[in-house]
């Protein structure tokens, strides 16, 4: 499915293309960041939020989804 | 109105994710988790406009997305906010509140423009292509490069990343000691 997993595919190498993209009319606006720098401050994103992720969800979320699911079950 | 338990399933477990963006993108864990409540009831009542075989993901972010811009104009006019004092404040999870590694990391997001945090959260935290935020945030691909571009640029400067060997823990902890102005 989804993008659930892809949080640890998405390269920094993929900013550099971004950057010199000659068809990206906003390329010459920001100056080249050091693809080392990207890459820090990307892994350093992600990592922060995949503390994020780990928080346990709230109940009542978990309750929200499961009151129509629920409403299946009961009527088959 | 009900839902398929495969679809359920895939709904709950989109949740954390949700929840990971509203927290970045609000800074507010309680205004976070009212933001995902508020986007799946949307979702859930209104799931038959929901396309079999999409991305669930990039649809449920698309609502949570346009939610909070909603609320985010209705709070600028109420109060306005010229320093962006109250979108600096920060969102401290209990398990986070003593690490130091990520203080500095969510002091200089909360300083961004919400459209680069946004974009920036998108495609390098969540693992979105630039196609998909493009359309979840109803922009041109070249705008989005660009706002990411940007984002990046500014937390490296916000951060004080301008040579690789600098980030190291011993510089965190020495910038984190060091300059109070860094955890406004």
């Amino acid at each position: 499915m989804t993008a659930l997993s892809r949080g640890s595919t998405e390269r920094p190498i993929v900013l550099q293309e971004a950057a010199t993209d000659r068809s990206d009319p906003h390329r010459h606006l920001v100056p080249q960041l050091d693809p080392k720098v990207q890459a820090l401050i990307g892994e350093r994103l992600r990592l922060y939020y995949a503390e994020l992720l780990t928080e346990p969800v709230p109940e009542r979320l978990v309750d929200l989804i499961d009151r129509f699911a629920q409403s299946r079950k009961d009527r088959s | 109105m009900t839902i398929d338990p495969q679809l359920r399933d895939e709904m709950l477990a989109t949740v954390p994710h949700l929840r990971a963006f509203a927290i970045s993108l609000s800074g507010h864990v309680d205004k976070a988790d009212d933001l995902v409540q508020d986007t799946l009831v949307r979702a859930l009542t209104n799931i038959d406009q929901f396309r079999p075989g999409t991305c669930l993901q990039a649809w449920l972010f698309t609502i949570l997305r346009n939610l909070f811009h909603t609320d985010y104009r209705k709070r600028r006019r109420e109060v306005e906010d010229p320093d962006g004092l109250m979108a600096s404040r920060l969102a401290v999870l209990p398990n986070q509140s003593g690490r130091l590694e990520f203080e500095e990391l969510r002091a200089a997001l909360a300083k961004l423009p919400t459209e680069q945090r946004e974009a920036l959260l998108l495609v390098t935290a969540e693992g979105f292509s630039y196609e998909e935020a493009a359309q979840i945030t109803g922009t041109q691909l070249g705008t989005i490069k660009s706002r990411i571009n940007r984002a990046r640029t500014r937390l490296a400067e916000l951060m004080n990343v301008d040579d690789p060997e600098d980030l190291g823990p011993d510089r965190l902890v020495r910038a984190v000691l060091h300059s109070p102005d860094l955890r406004r």
